[in-house]
Parts: structure tokens; C-alpha cells; sequence
């Protein structure tokens, strides 16, 4: 039901309900108030039809009295002249003043005289015993014939209602003693009625006891009272009734009288009552209609606008509108609040646009597939790579799921992993997810996060799937890389070891047969072939390390060198180094010297090869970048557990950048120093690879101008070597 | 008492010579092979004192005389020195060996080993 019919009802039903109620209450208190006018109106006819009665009988007693306090009446009464009857009561007397009776009683109350006439027939009818009876035996109308006072009133005769008027007979004087009672009646007949009712212009009726009476009239004598004593009753629409009891001399209820009237009162507030109602609904009708149409106007038609745009701009999705309704009042300013909220609406989606607008922009240009979707695995939206590899545009990709796009047992698998991510509300990675078949084939690596609301509940995830392919054949051809360069080291090391080996045989040949020269096994020598026999063999045995050098730095690489442990003296040790130096101290004009601490243990256990080339590594090394002064080689012990070997020379020394530099492979001193000593530089480099080898440490302490001390530590025996 | 005997399996003439006279100067009578087979029957026929032992030689691998000497109970006093160049091996077999010298292998220090195992004897 719209607003428009809803309020022209409630229009129509107002104006209803005022009228129906404002007529109720007008036809309730004018019909009240005619009804109450009408009833007093018909209690004072009837007074009126009771007084006109009450003047009947003041006349009768007017006229009694006029016979009765008269001296011919007066001496009648002694003398009972019959000529006094004569002359005084003809018929026309009755007939004149409208007598039915008159009779004299003495003081004894006997009857003196008694003359009936019908008036109706204008002649003298005998007095019938009754009406004798109820005269005489009435105490009421004997009562003047004893006293001065006199009787008025009716009397009830089987004949009918009877007018009387009793006087006491007294001089003309008006003075007594009484001698006895005049009385005087008249019948109340219809005729007297209606004459009674022309008099008083009433329609009248009068009812005896023992009639029988219609309804009406029952129901109003049951309502008489002395409380009420005139009871006035509608008979019809055009009838009312008023009724009273007359009483009879003796105060007894006799007579009913009725007084009919027009109902013209009520008539009157009938017809006013309903010039009433017809000017009332027209003018309900007249202030109902303008009041609706005021309504419409300034209200209804006003709404009905508002509403219509509203839905216009709803169903056009169109924030742009604005609803056109003006005014100063509240549908003005809802019209104005609306307009309002609608700019803040296009605002918002304007700034939802342009994010959305953003945050396909960066999906785009992610490099991977990236999609979002929603609790029930829908995409809501994918980048252009994602749906170029579905080959369909971004529109048709939304609102889909993984089973319109993939095999069902991938769209499966997919499924359970959105399932994962939004159910446990975690993050879900496949770090590697290899799609279709070689030489096609391409791997992803794929990430799901849960897309939470602010309540913490995921309502949907981010997926981000990158194409590893390429790196993935790229760290392939790394391994592959990487395998052929560690068999090109192999193959190296390899060709070092061949090339060394084949190296040695000669190098041993040469220095045997050299040695062999020397020890005069060939003969004794000439003393100028001594020294060049000497250097012969002394670079041989240089060759010879260098060798060696070469071959265990490779044994080093390919983690293959083995110790060869035994016992050995360190006096020993430091007399084979001294012999096997000392010719190249000597040719420096640099003294080469042993020390063996005090403190020294007696015997070491140890591979005394390795340790002897450890040593003379550092010696000849302290010999090459020393020029003047010594070379000094001391073993001493440190715990009981260690001994340490200290190389000191009065070098040079080493510059504290380079000393870090010194054990690296293929460092040799510095920049100006290259190219004068002789040397792979692999020498430092091996010694702290053997050193380290055998559970020992090298420490080099340097001082530039002043010499370098390098300090080997070593384990008295390969079980201690882990105690360090 | 006998001249101590030696064996000197080398077939490089050059070190098989110097071997021999550093042998000979510690004090040993010495017969030189170039083949394991020419070893092997040597052996069958004498028990030496020492043996220095090539492991490269040109047809048979010298662990195979090694392996042969160390099954052979009959020869279990005899002192067997790895003559190689091959540092990996002679680590491989240096178990087995009761001695072993890298090549180049000075003849001073062959000389000295030898003359020293002698006065073991």
C-alpha cells in the first residue's frame, strides 16, 4: 500500500471518526434537550387541561353558592314552600347553567330536594337511588350542611364523573346557623370533555378506572406517582401523551386524563438534527479533500519525487545524480542529506575505482600469475598473464573456478590448497609444481596467503605462482657447470701429479749420479770440481722440493695427503735442516743457526718428513728475504702436550697488509721484491696446510727493517693433536 | 758370515744403477730386476735382507711383488722399501711397506737407510 493511499486513509478515517463521534454526541443532546423541551411543554398542557377543569368546578361552586346564601333558599328551608322549587329550578335553570343535579339536604343530612336533568335531551330525568346513595352517604358533601365551609371536587357516579359543588345554605347575608346544604353537579361528559378541550384548544380525554386501557396508557399509570404526578410519553413519531390523575373529593385517584399533542418539538430537533448532519459530512467532505490535497501538495507528491529518484539513481548505479528536491523543511533537507551522502558515495566509489584500478596495475605487473579469490575458490579478479594463459579475457576469468580451467584432479588439488590457506587462515607454499610435459614443460613455484577481514577470518586468498623454468634449466646448467669444472680440477690435479712423477725420475737420476760423483765413488775428485758438483746437487735437491711442492699441494686440494708417523729427536731434525741449508746460508754470507731449548722433549712422535719440509720451507724462505745478518731454527717445548719451532730472521719483514697474505698460494714478498727470489710461492702456503694438517698452528710476527719470526706449534704426538 | 743380500726392483737403468751402488756402498751384495716376473723368480731362489721396491714398473704393478712377499712366510724377515713418486700409492701401501721414499730418492739417504737396516742384521 504507497504512502499516498496510506495517508489519504488515515485523512478519511480521521474526518470519519470526528463527525461519526461529534454526531453521536450533537443528536445525543439535542434529542435530549427537545425531548426534555417536549415533556415540559406537554406537562404544562396538561396543567392547563387540569386548570381549565379546576375553573369548571370554581364556576360550579360560584353558581351553588349563589343559590345557597340566599334568603329564599334560607327560608325555604324552614318553610319548604313548594313554590320556591317552581320558581328557582325549572329545566331551564339546569338547562342554562349546564346542571345535572341539585338536591338540599337538611342539617340531619336528610334530602330535602333532588331534581336530575339531561341535558342532552333537555328534559327532567328521575334521580336514581345510586346517585341518592352516593350523596347522602358521603361525609365529604354533608359536611357544609353542619359548618360553614363548602365542598369541590368530583365524584364518581356508575354514571360517570360527576362536577359537584357543596355550599352551606346561610342568609343573603352570608350568616347562619346553616341550615343544611346546597349541592350542585354536573356530569363530565364527552361533550364536556370536548367542550373543555375547544376552551383550552387541547385534544383531551379522560379515562375511568376499570376501562380498559391500551398499552401506552398502562405503562404511564404504572409510572404515576405523587413523586410524578403528570407523565408524558411519545406514542409515535407524531403523537406524544401526557396523562395525570384527577382525584374525587375524597382524594382517590378517578379519573385519568389524557392530553394528546403534535409531536412538533421533536419534529423541530429532528429536522435540525439533520440539517445538522448534511452541513457537518459536506463540510467533513469540504476539510477532508483539502486536507489531502494539502497533503499531496506539500508532502505526499514531494516524497513520491524523492522516492522515484532515489530509485532511478539505484537502479542506474549512477552516483553521479542528485536528486532534484527543494525546500526549507525536513524533506528539504533529507533531499539535501541525501545529495550529500550520495557525493560522499561517488567519492568512495570513485577512490574504490582507482584502487582497484591500482591493484590490478600491480598484478599486471607482478611477474608471476597472481589472482585473488574467494572463500568458496572463485577468482575475483587475475592479472593479464594469469588469464592470457587461460586465453580468456579478465571479465570471463572472475566468478570462475579452477574446475572451469583445469583437469579435474589439478582443479582438485588446487581446491584442497585453498582449503588449507582459508580454513587454517596459513600461508601455503609448493616450492616447486612442474605443469605439463617436456620439452613444454613448465615449473611453478607457488604461493597462497590468506586474505583475512577484520575480524581475523580469511575471506579469500592472494596466489602468486612464479615460472621458475628458467632458473630452474639455469641452476641445471650451473650443475652441469659445476661438474665440469671440478673434473677439469681433477684432471689438473692429475695432470700435476703425472707431470711431477715424471719429473722425479730424472731430478733422481741427476742427483744420484751426482751424490754418487761426490761420495768419489767414481773416483776421487779435482778440487775445483768439488764446488760445481756441489751446486749441482743443491739445485737438483731445490728442483727436487719444487716438485714435491707441486705435487703434495695438489695431494692438499684432493684432500689425499696422508702423515706416515714415527718417532724422531729434535736434535735430529734441526742438524738435517742445518746440513740441508746451510749451503744456501753460506752463499749468503748468512749465518744459519740450530737451537735446541733445554726445555725440548727428548722425542717427538710425528711424520718427521712433513715436519722437516714444514721447517726448511721457513728456513730457506728466511734465507731467500734475508740479506745480512742470521737465520735462527729453535725447537723448544711449550706444554706438555705441544712443541713450537720458531724461523727468525734480521729480514726485512713483512708489511702488516701483506702478513695475512703470506699463506695464500702464489704470494711471494712484495711488488719490488718479485722477480728476484726463485720460488712458485707455494711454499707458506703448503707449510700451513701441512701444519694445519697435522693438528698444529703457524703464527708469523713481523717487524718491518727489524725481521720476521714465524712459530710453528706442533702436537708431541698425533693423540694429542685434538687437545689443542 | 754372508754379504747381506739385496733386490732392486727398478726399471729405470739410471735409478736401478744409483739404488744398486747406494746398496752396495751400505755394504750389500746386490741383484737389480726390471720386471716383476724377474723378481718373483729371484725371490723363489733367495731370501734378501732388504727390497726396494718401484711401484711403477712397465707390465706389473710393484704391489703385486708387495702382496707376493708379504703371503710368502719364507720371506717375512725381509725389509721391503717403497721406492715411488707416486706419494698417493706409497700412502695407500705404506701399511704394508716398512719403509717408503718419494722420489727423487737421494742416494745419501738410501745409503744411510740401508746401512743402518744392515747393523739390524
Amino acid at each position: 500500500m504507497s504512502l499516498r493511499v496510506k495517508s489519504l486513509l488515515v485523512a478519511a478515517l480521521t474526518t470519519v471518526i470526528l463527525l461519526v463521534t461529534f454526531l453521536v454526541f450533537t443528536r445525543f443532546i439535542l434529542t435530549n434537550s427537545y425531548t426534555q423541551l417536549e415533556q415540559k411543554d406537554t406537562t404544562a398542557h396538561v396543567e392547563r387541561a387540569v386548570n381549565a377543569l379546576t375553573n369548571d368546578l370554581a364556576t360550579l361552586s360560584r353558581t351553588a353558592n349563589d343559590y345557597a346564601a340566599w334568603d329564599d333558599t334560607y327560608n325555604f328551608m324552614e318553610s319548604r314552600d313548594p313554590a320556591y322549587l317552581e320558581t328557582n329550578y325549572p329545566d331551564a335553570t339546569f338547562i342554562n347553567s349546564r346542571l345535572n343535579l341539585v338536591t338540599l339536604v337538611d342539617t340531619q343530612g336528610n334530602i330535602v330536594f333532588a331534581k336530575a336533568v339531561d341535558l342532552e335531551q333537555g328534559q327532567e330525568i328521575p334521580v336514581t337511588p345510586e346517585m341518592l346513595d352516593a350523596v347522602s352517604h358521603n361525609q365529604a358533601l354533608l359536611r357544609p350542611a353542619q359548618s360553614l365551609s363548602s365542598t369541590v371536587g368530583l365524584l364518581r357516579l356508575p354514571t360517570g364523573p360527576l362536577l359537584v359543588a357543596v355550599q352551606p345554605i346561610l342568609t343573603g347575608n352570608g350568616t347562619g346557623p346553616t341550615h343544611g346544604a346546597l349541592l350542585m353537579g354536573r356530569t363530565l361528559t364527552a361533550d364536556e370533555i370536548k367542550r373543555l378541550g375547544e376552551v383550552t384548544q387541547l385534544t383531551l380525554a379522560i379515562q375511568l378506572p376499570g376501562e380498559a386501557l391500551p398499552p401506552e396508557a398502562q405503562a404511564a399509570v404504572t409510572a404515576l406517582s405523587a413523586q410524578q404526578p403528570i407523565v408524558v410519553r411519545p406514542v409515535n413519531e407524531q403523537l406524544v401523551q401526557g396523562y395525570t390523575w384527577l382525584t374525587d373529593i375524597n382524594d382517590q385517584p378517578v379519573f385519568l386524563l389524557r392530553v394528546d399533542r403534535a409531536r412538533d418539538i421533536y419534529q423541530q430537533g429532528q429536522a435540525t438534527l439533520s440539517y445538522l448532519v448534511l452541513v457537518l459530512v459536506l463540510g467533513g467532505l469540504i476539510i477532508g479533500s483539502v486536507l489531502a490535497w494539502m497533503l499531496q501538495r506539500t508532502v505526499i507528491s514531494r516524497l513520491g519525487r524523492l522516492n522515484r529518484e532515489v530509485q532511478v539513481i539505484g537502479a542506474s548505479s549512477d552516483l553521479s545524480q542528485r536528486v532534484s528536491l527543494q525546500g526549507q523543511d525536513e524533506l528539504g533537507s533529507l533531499a539535501a542529506e541525501m545529495n550529500r551522502m550520495l557525493g560522499s558515495l561517488e567519492n568512495t566509489q570513485r577512490l574504490l575505482r582507482q584502487r582497484e584500478r591500482e591493484a590490478i596495475t600491480l598484478l599486471d605487473s607482478i611477474p608471476a600469475y597472481a589472482f585473488f579469490k574467494d572463500a568458496a575458490g572463485r577468482y575475483v579478479v587475475a592479472n593479464q598473464k594469469f588469464c592470457e594463459t587461460l586465453q580468456r579475457t579478465r571479465e570471463e576469468v572472475a566468478g570462475k573456478t579452477d574446475y572451469d580451467f583445469y583437469p579435474p584432479e589439478r582443479a582438485e588439488r588446487y581446491r584442497i590448497d585453498d582449503f588449507y590457506v582459508t580454513e587454517r587462515g596459513e600461508t601455503y607454499e609448493v616450492s616447486e609444481e612442474t605443469i605439463g610435459q617436456e620439452p613444454n614443460a613448465i615449473v611453478l613455484a607457488t604461493k597462497k596467503v590468506p586474505l583475512k577481514d577484520e575480524s581475523g577470518q580469511a575471506i579469500g586468498l592472494i596466489g602468486l605462482a612464479f615460472d621458475i623454468t628458467d632458473r630452474k634449466r639455469a641452476a641445471q646448467e650451473l650443475a652441469v657447470a659445476r661438474d665440469q669444472a671440478l673434473a677439469a680440477l681433477r684432471f689438473k690435479s692429475q695432470l700435476l701429479a703425472n707431470v711431477s712423477h715424471d719429473l722425479r725420475t730424472p731430478i733422481g737420476a741427476i742427483l744420484g749420479f751426482a751424490e754418487m760423483l761426490q761420495s768419489g765413488i767414481y773416483g776421487p775428485l779435482l778440487e775445483q770440481q768439488v764446488e760445481p758438483l756441489a751446486r749441482i746437487i743443491m739445485n737438483s735437491q731445490q728442483l727436487g722440493r719444487l716438485v714435491s711442492d707441486l705435487l703434495d699441494q695438489a695431494r692438499l686440494d684432493a684432500g689425499k695427503l696422508m702423515l706416515r708417523c714415527g718417532p724422531f729427536a729434535p736434535t735430529e731434525l734441526i742438524e738435517s735442516i742445518k746440513a740441508s741449508a746451510g749451503l744456501n746460508a753460506r752463499d749468503k754470507a748468512i749465518e744459519l743457526i740450530g737451537v735446541v731449548d733445554p726445555n725440548a722433549p727428548l722425542e717427538i712422535t710425528g711424520d718427521y718428513e712433513r715436519v722437516h719440509q714444514v721447517v726448511l720451507n721457513l728456513v730457506d724462505n728466511a734465507i731467500r728475504f734475508t740479506d745480512k745478518g742470521s737465520v735462527t731454527v729453535r725447537l723448544s717445548g711449550v706444554d706438555a702436550t705441544h712443541y713450537a719451532i720458531q724461523v727468525s730472521d734480521t729480514g726485512r719483514g713483512i708489511v702488516v697488509d701483506e702478513q695475512a697474505l703470506v699463506f695464500e698460494a702464489f704470494q711471494q714478498g712484495s711488488v719490488q721484491a718479485q722477480g728476484r727470489y726463485k720460488g712458485l710461492g707455494l711454499g707458506l702456503s703448503i707449510v700451513k696446510q701441512l701444519v694445519a694438517l697435522m693438528g698444529g698452528e703457524v703464527k708469523l710476527d713481523s717487524q718491518v727493517g727489524q725481521g720476521t719470526t714465524f712459530t710453528v706449534v706442533l702436537p708431541l704426538s698425533p693423540e694429542t693433536k685434538e687437545q689443542r | 758370515m754372508n754379504t747381506p743380500q739385496a733386490l732392486v726392483v727398478e726399471d729405470d737403468r739410471d735409478l736401478s744403477l744409483i739404488f744398486s751402488q747406494a746398496l752396495r756402498s751400505a755394504g750389500f751384495a746386490v741383484e737389480t730386476v726390471n720386471t716383476a716376473i724377474d723378481a718373483i723368480t729371484w725371490l723363489t731362489d733367495f731370501i734378501p735382507q732388504v727390497v726396494t721396491l718401484d711401484l711403477h714398473l712397465q707390465q706389473t704393478k710393484g704391489d703385486e711383488i708387495l702382496r707376493y712377499i708379504r703371503a710368502e712366510p719364507r720371506l717375512a724377515q725381509v725389509n721391503v722399501i717403497l721406492t715411488t713418486a707416486d706419494a698417493a700409492m706409497a700412502d695407500a701401501l705404506s701399511d704394508q711397506a716398512d719403509y717408503v721414499l718419494i722420489k727423487p730418492i737421494s742416494f745419501t739417504q738410501l745409503r744411510d737407510l740401508t746401512a743402518r737396516l744392515k747393523t739390524l742384521f
